[in-house]
């Protein structure tokens, strides 16, 4: 049976997993912040095959879906629309986009744990989040079989089963899957941490994420953590 | 644009296109910095529709006649006549677009042309979104521009001279700018491969030369445009970038190019 995946969010980040997703040989639904027509012209040229519909098609007709809108867009979405569902959360915080959130930048509490918050009848994990979008495309080794190395890509679940589900689909894409220990250690792989970018191979990133103190960020996070 | 308004851009534009003898060019861009949001007024919630809505006013204030338009985002205007009008008639404007595909469509629609701001990686990346600037404009009957690029630069007499100010310069604005945004800083190593195969033309001027020539042919480009003045180069180190540029870049560009057509 064919693998299938959707995506909400056809923005950049988007795009590029729909792109990598039809090269593993997904079936890939997408859906953007407007009606199906908005996204199809760019989708036929730059993701052929990848079905562009609405959100809430995209839900039902898929038990895996990633999120890649922009962070303070999620909560307008139904927060039961992906029910029993495994949700890859590769959002991230960019004031640029986002306007200022103090919310989004608390050591104490990760922006994947507000996700979960949020669609609590889903299991959320944070996926392709730490990675540049231009960087995804030329690192997969689905895409580019040539690359000398595979590079990794972390995953943090609470959900045992939901984190499996996804370090697949990491593998499937073309990376090596790290998985942390929860969602909420997923603080270690958002802006502010030097894993944020991070184009590496699975030892050199457990060490960036193990060295998450070196920014004041990652010392806040730390503190965070005795209090 | 976003956080401007079209009419005082078109003033400024015409007027700096009457001083400067038709040589002025406007890039309209949505604005990847959105520091002047706050600072004017603006909500970056309304983020999509105020580019759109001054982007569709700002094309119908290039066509420099009288011009009718109504939003939400300013004051409407009744078939008012804007000044000063260019000699040309026409002032020169394109979109800057970073690889959002929405941009793309956006400045096919309103029918002008593109140039791609490309501050990372392979040019060879941006090659779909030409496809879709294409795609989009046969879709919608609107004119099919010639496609530009720009990119950072650094020109010095040796690859070395180029590579230690670009590496104080260039890399540590980058970095700044990473670093607001919760990006990890560069290495070496990827600031060497930007050098050698990504986006920084970086070098002497026959190795800038050879790095725009191949950009140039493996995008199909017709335009390519060198940023000369990121972070805190001296005017000296500038001018150097300028006058090599001016003087043996394009030149060697250009002989680059007209070799392989003959070939």
């Amino acid at each position: 049976m064919t693998k299938k995946i959707g995506i909400i969010g056809a923005g950049k980040l988007g795009i590029v997993l729909a792109q990598i997703g039809l090269q593993a040989g997904y079936e890939v639904a997408i859906a953007g912040s407007g009606s199906p027509e908005k996204i199809s012209l760019t989708m036929a040229v730059l993701a052929p095959g990848a079905k562009a519909m609405t959100s809430l098609e995209v839900a039902k007709q898929n038990d895996n879906i990633i999120l890649a809108l922009p962070l303070s867009k999620f909560a307008q979405l139904d927060s039961d629309m992906f029910m029993g569902k495994v949700v890859l959360d590769a959002m991230n915080y960019w004031w640029e986009v986002d306007g200022k959130r103090d919310d989004f930048n608390n050591p104490q509490y990760g922006t994947s744990e507000l996700v979960q918050e949020y669609f609590n009848s889903s299991y959320i994990v944070k996926a392709f989040n730490h990675m540049g979008y231009h960087d995804l495309l030329d690192e997969s080794s689905i895409v580019n079989p040539e690359n000398s190395s595979i590079k990794a890509i972390a995953v943090a679940g609470d959900d045992a089963i939901a984190v499996k589900k996804v370090a697949a689909i990491v593998t499937d894409f073309g990376f090596n899957p790290l998985i942390l220990s929860s969602l909420h250690d997923g603080l270690k792989l958002q802006p502010g941490i030097n894993t944020f970018g991070a184009d590496l191979e699975i030892d050199d990133l457990k060490i960036a994420i193990d060295s998450y103190t070196d920014t004041s960020f990652g010392q806040a996070i730390a503190a965070a953590k005795l209090q | 644009m976003s956080s401007d308004d079209p009419v005082r851009v078109f003033e400024r534009f015409a007027t700096l296109d009457a001083i400067s003898h038709g040589r002025a060019q406007v890039m309209l861009g949505r604005g990847s910095f959105t520091e002047s949001f706050p600072l004017f007024g603006f909500d970056l919630q309304d983020y999509e529709i105020l580019f759109e809505e001054k982007l569709a006013l700002f094309s119908k204030l290039l066509t420099e006649k009288p011009v009718t338009w109504q939003g939400t985002t300013r004051a409407a205007l009744n078939d008012v006549e804007i000044f000063p009008k260019t000699e040309s008639g026409q002032l020169e404007a394109y979109v800057g677009v970073g690889g959002s595909p929405e941009s793309i469509i956006r400045a096919a629609r309103y029918g002008l042309p593109i140039m791609l701001a490309i501050i990372g990686g392979s040019p060879e990346r941006f090659k779909p979104y030409m496809r879709l600037y294409e795609k989009a404009t046969e879709q919608l009957g609107t004119p099919k521009y010639p496609i530009g690029m720009h990119s950072h630069g650094v020109i010095a007499p040796t690859d070395e001279a180029a590579y230690d100010i670009a590496w104080r310069s260039l890399r540590v604005q980058m970095d700044k700018i990473g670093q607001e945004r919760g990006w990890a800083p560069m290495t070496r190593e990827r600031f060497e491969k930007e050098i050698a195969t990504g986006s920084y033309y970086v070098g002497s001027p026959t190795t800038v030369a050879q790095r725009i020539a191949r950009a140039i042919k493996g995008l199909g480009v017709n335009r390519f445009d060198l940023v000369y003045s990121a972070g805190n180069q001296t005017p000296a180190e500038r001018q150097q970038t300028i006058e090599l540029y001016a003087k043996e870049v394009i030149p060697q560009v250009r002989q680059i190019l007209a070799e392989e057509i003959n070939d």
